[in-house]
């Protein structure tokens, strides 16, 4: 119980025709304010259903999440959506761009969301500003104002990762960040989350198959059918592990 | 978008000719017939009614806040015959200045012609004849007649062409440019396209000079002649030239005519008498010398919309002799007079244009002996000025202030003259026309109520289908923190959008289509030959429209919150869902 990201006893059944599918069966996890945490576990196990619930995209069936003290529950429409505006951030596996729009102006969004028409002008050049920095610093300088039909999936991660940070969220949940990309790709995207990780002191909540990146996590969570089975305790106990109290090794450039 | 603007443009487009129509209809049958007419209930005889000037007094008497004018008439129906064919009409006497007052017979008299029974070019009457006015849609059914038009000197080629778009599509025309060699023999007509190549034929001979003036007349002449063998189709033949040979040149051309070609063509030129046919063969040959320039072919069309005005026609009726009253014995007999048309009006309604013959009430009373007659020999007494006496009329017909009263100031007039006069009203008079106009507003309507939900529902339909297409789009909005009502923002402008820009582009071509309704009609009768707006059937002849504010208003509004409504629910549905669902929508 740490007060700052709390799941307790989260079901979550899926109603197939007039069959209740229990996918989530009293799943607790806690994570402490600049947790990297990783969840892993067998396909099907219901690990990207949790991140949903536990980032406001779904409801749980029962159960209830607290996020410093505050009930999921008892947030209002309005609220959720502030929440997943300026607190939480999602990289999805499949990027989720919109794919009308540059790279800069998909990385520009949550801030368009989260002001109104009229601040927008105002904010505007800030906002640009801060998402070129982001997204030069991915290495994407040269990609701004390409539409994301036109990047590459390395390059189109890249760019949802840049989008989940501009609004400097309090926990960034990541479901299978480097899911659809070579090793190479993936080792580069996942030296980005660490350093950004490090150096912002942002939570991290994120579900992998990729044993690297896993082993790099602070705590790893193990979840199989529905349920933790493994949870709590650093994991496998491998030589290659880092403590969990002294925080991530520099990453390897 | 593009349903939005059709479903604007119609709905515009049809309610606006719809409520022209009633209006133009409503109007002219109110302009031609009398807002009251009084009739005698006593129908065995044709003149009911005598001393009508007193009955006139009876009338204003009894209403004189809203009988405006009256005017008497004597109305039956004849038969009307040019040559061969006769044709039924009905012989109108009237008074022209009171008929004028109460309705809108001078008005709608062609250009130029008089509405007094004078001729509209000077001509003077024969002795015994009738002028008389009639409907062009008489002359129309006679009409088949050729045109000669001649062009002689530098420029006039040009006013030929002008004046050939003037040409009725039933006539036929012949253009001659040139000396008598070189003459162009452009015959046929009825065809857009024969009008069209006679143009080009006449630009490439723009300033051919006419030579030899009277053997080109003698030629023409000739043609008319031995054309008219066995057709009695009456002829114009148009001259146009800046100095042209005077008038003697035309008679000396046909002094010259052998005398066969002589009986069969008979000539007469404006300012001359008219003279009778010369026989049933005869061929009518109207010259016409007019100045090239702009103002020709208003002139031709005044002048010339119909050879016969100017000439002369015969009509025969029967009459109900009453025997008591007369000292004839009691039987119908028949009755024929001539009459000169002078002048043709156009009231644009084609059952008053194809029906109607003015003619002077007092010719009139005098043919169908409504009058005092002698027991012997049947003809009317005339008193010492040569004017008939005791004539007798069968309508009065009454101008009032508030037509739309007709009805109740009609009540009035009974009461006020007692006695057996039977009196209606232009609505009455016109009940089942006026109801028919509308039951069909009313079907309109109806169908109309039906394209809105049609097009309500494609619109929805269109809308839905973006909104679907979109969903995952929504889901990564709404998991990046956009709120249901921020999405749904997006949705409803993009339904305005459309909206205002279909209700916007509707309304523009609305109104242009509403102001080229005619031209548009005529462009799709010369493409395809088919007439979009019959006017036989129409009872008018030109297509009307009317722009009636609060429709344009309701339309454009309900289309503009109809758009907003399809834009809003299913964008409602679609934020509405889980993110994920959202996110995960395939
Ligand atoms: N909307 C849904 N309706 C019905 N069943 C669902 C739905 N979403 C997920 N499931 C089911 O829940 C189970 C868990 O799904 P989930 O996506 O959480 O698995 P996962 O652990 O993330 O697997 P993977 O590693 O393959 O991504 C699966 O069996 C899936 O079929
Ligand atoms: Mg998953």
């Amino acid at each position: 119980m740490s007060g700052f990201l709390d799941a307790r006893d989260i079901r979550r059944d899926f109603q197939i025709g007039d069959r209740s599918l229990p996918v989530l069966r009293g799943v607790d996890l806690s994570v402490e304010p600049g947790d990297v945490v990783a969840i892993v576990g067998p396909s099907g196990a219901g690990k990207s259903t949790f991140l949903h619930i536990l980032g406001l995209l779904d409801r749980p069936t029962s159960g209830s999440v607290m996020f410093k003290g505050q009930a999921y529950s008892d947030l209002g429409d309005r609220e959720r959506a502030r929440m997943r505006n300026s607190t939480f951030s999602f990289v999805f596996q499949f990027y989720h761009l919109l794919p009308e729009l540059t790279a800069l102006e998909n990385a520009l969004m949550p801030v368009m969301i989260q002001s109104s028409i009229l601040a927008w002008p105002v904010l505007r050049g800030e906002a640009r500003r801060k998402a070129r920095e982001l997204l030069e610093r991915m290495g994407m300088g040269e990609r701004l104002h390409h539409v994301p039909g036109r990047l590459s999936g390395g390059e189109r991660q890249r760019v949802a990762i840049a989008r989940a940070l501009m609004t400097s969220p309090e926990v960034v949940f990541c479901d299978e960040p480097t899911g659809n990309l070579d090793t190479v790709t993936s080792q580069e995207i996942q030296d980005l989350l660490w350093s950004l990780a490090e150096e912002k002191c942002t939570t991290f909540v994120m579900v992998t198959h990729e044993p690297s990146l896993a082993r790099r996590a602070h705590r790893v969570v193990r979840m199989v059918d529905g349920l933790i089975v493994d949870g709590e305790v650093p994991p496998t106990t491998g030589a290659a592990v880092p403590p969990a109290s002294a925080p991530s090794p520099s990453p390897n450039a | 978008m593009i349903g939005v603007w059709f479903g604007v443009l119609t709905l515009l487009v049809v309610t606006s000719v719809m409520g022209g129509f009633a209006r133009d209809l409503r109007a002219r049958i109110r302009g031609m017939s009398a807002h009251i007419t009084v009739t005698s209930s006593q129908f065995s005889r044709l003149g009911s009614m005598e001393n009508w000037e007193e009955l006139a007094k009876r009338v204003k008497a009894a209403a004189p806040d809203e009988v405006i004018a009256v005017s008497p008439q004597l109305e039956w129906p004849i038969m009307i015959s040019k040559g061969q064919t006769p044709q039924p009409a009905t012989l109108v006497g009237i008074i022209p200045d009171r008929e004028a007052q109460v309705s809108g017979f001078a008005e709608h008299m062609l250009d130029g012609h008089p509405p007094d029974f004078t001729d509209f070019s000077g001509r003077k009457i024969p002795e015994g004849w009738g002028p008389c006015i009639m409907g062009s849609g008489i002359l129309t059914t006679h009409r088949n007649k050729d045109i000669l038009f001649v062009a002689d000197g530098p420029g006039t080629a040009a006013s030929v062409a002008d004046c050939l778009s003037a040409v009725n599509p039933k006539d036929k025309f012949v253009v001659y440019v040139g000396d008598a060699q070189s003459t162009g023999d452009l015959a046929t007509g009825g065809d857009e396209r024969e009008y069209r190549s006679a143009q080009e034929w006449l630009k490439g001979r723009a300033d051919a000079p006419v030579r030899k003036w009277p053997d080109l007349l003698e030629r023409i002449f000739r043609t008319l002649a031995y054309d008219t063998v066995g057709e009695t189709r009456p002829c114009v033949v148009v001259v146009f030239g800046k100095d042209l040979p005077p008038e003697s040149a035309f008679r000396d051309a046909w002094h010259r005519l052998s005398p066969e070609s002589r009986r069969l063509l008979r000539v007469f030129t404006p300012g001359e008498t008219l003279t009778e046919p010369g026989g049933e063969k005869a061929r009518a040959a109207q010259f016409l010398l007019l100045e090239p320039g702009p103002q020709a072919r208003l002139e031709l069309v005044s002048r010339v919309q119909d050879p016969y005005i100017g000439t002369a026609v015969t009509i025969t009726t029967i009459t109900p002799e009453d025997a008591r009253d007369r000292g004839v014995d009691p039987r119908i007999t028949p009755t024929s007079s001539k009459l000169a048309i002078v002048g043709a009006f156009n009231s644009g309604m084609n059952e008053y244009d194809s029906q109607i013959v003015y003619a002077p009430l007092e010719f009139v009373q005098k043919a169908l002996r409504e009058c005092r007659v002698d027991p012997n020999t049947k003809e009317p007494i005339l008193d010492a000025t040569g004017r008939i006496q005791a004539g007798r009329i069968n309508k009065l017909r009454i101008k009032v202030v508030h037509y739309d009263d007709a009805d109740k100031i009609a009540e009035r007039i009974r009461k006020g003259l007692g006695g057996s006069y039977g009196l209606f009203t232009w609505q009455s008079e016109k009940a089942i026309l006026l109801q028919a106009v509308a039951v069909e507003r009313t079907l309109t309507g109806v169908i109309m109520f039906f394209i809105v939900v049609m097009a309500a529902f494609s619109i929805l339909a269109i809308l839905s289908m973006l909104v679907t297409e979109k969903t995952r789009d929504i889901g990564i909005l709404r998991a990046q923190g956009a709120t249901v009502p921020g999405i749904m923002a997006i949705f409803l402008s993009e339904g305005a959008v459309i909206g205002i820009v279909g209700c916007g582009l509707g309304l523009g071509t609305a109104k242009y289509v509403l102001d080229n309704l005619n031209p548009l009609a005529d462009w799709i009768y010369s493409k395809t030959g088919w007439y979009p707006f019959p006017k036989n059937i129409y009872l008018l002849d030109r297509i009307p429209h009317q722009v009636d504010g609060p429709i344009w208003i309701l339309v454009v509004s309900a289309t503009l919150f109809v758009c907003l409504l399809a834009a809003l629910w299913p964008s409602w549905k679609a934020a509405r869902l889980n993110p994920i669902d959202a996110l995960r929508y395939e």
